[in-house]
């Protein structure tokens, strides 16, 4: 679980934009949370799954 | 308390909880070697609360936009929900409305091909109508491109007896089930004409209030 630098500041992003399209769910929000929120989950997402399967790797290997 | 309340309240519970535990690795570093508490709630912020807020939000993607107040949200259908809601306006979308022939969710009943399982074509358009809304990129009176299925109508209308006893829909039936031929050829303009949608146009101001 080490390096986790961009990932938890796109989830926060995602998070906000999720947050505001549920509120008030428009157009823009719409946008903004298909085209951003969406992507920003994903990436912190894989992020945090690659890096914590790498360190249990290095852990089993050490 | 309706389903919309629900989305709202779960939304930022979710949404919340998710910050907040995402705030505590932005703000320190975690080393490789992390205690099983710490990966519990690692594990909570970034794949349960995003799956949590995902699906929440995208309630709004594929069941609010099914319900008139979903078009009603981009201005540029307002004319359309104005004149649905017009108890003297003569167009098929208003008589159908009035007559409560589509019990709920009127402007999706017809135009069912946005909907979850509609085509990958209807997903590319609204895509497309979303962008072109967002960066006003468009022009009015907006106009449909594409080509309605008349299976929009039929999936209520065919087999009825009132619909059976016409003799043209027995003998256009073929071409009707194909949409060669627009049902609106005989039961005219299903929402305000591109000349009343015109800016400028007498019509254009009041199909433009703000719809109630």
């Amino acid at each position: 679980m080490s390096d986790l630098r961009w990932e938890p500041w796109a989830a926060i992003i995602a998070f906000l934009i999720a947050w505001g399209y549920t509120l008030s769910p428009g157009p823009y929000w719409m946008v903004a949370f298909t085209f951003v929120a969406q992507p920003l989950f994903l990436m912190a997402m894989a992020g945090f799954i690659i890096k914590e399967r790498r360190d249990l790797s290095g852990r089993r290997s050490s | 308390m309706d389903t919309f309340d629900l989305v709202r309240i779960a939304g930022t519970l979710i949404c919340l909880t998710g910050i907040v535990l995402c705030w505590r690795f932005a703000r320190t570093r975690v080393g490789a070697v992390a205690a099983p508490r710490l990966k519990a709630v690692a594990l909570a912020g970034f794949v349960a609360a995003p799956l949590g807020a995902l699906a929440v939000a995208n309630y709004h993607t594929f069941e609010g936009t099914h319900a008139v107040d979903g078009c009603a949200r981009c201005h540029v259908m307002w004319p359309m929900v104005n004149d649905l809601k017009d108890p003297a306006s003569d167009s098929l979308a208003a008589r159908h409305y009035r007559q409560a022939w589509i019990s709920t969710n009127e402007c999706y009943g017809c135009h069912a091909d946005y909907g979850w399982r509609g085509s990958l074509k209807a997903k590319m358009d609204g895509f497309r109508h979303l962008s072109r809304y967002t960066t006003g990129t468009y022009q009015e009176p907006i106009v449909f491109r594409g080509h309605f299925n008349n299976g929009n109508c039929l999936k209520c209308h065919a087999g009825t007896p009132p619909f059976e006893q016409v003799s043209s829909h027995r003998l256009a039936a073929r071409v009707l089930s194909e949409s060669a031929m627009s049902c609106l050829n005989c039961h005219g303009d299903a929402h305000p004409t591109r000349a009343q949608r015109t800016p400028g146009s007498s019509a254009y101001a009041h199909l433009m209030e703000k719809p109630r």
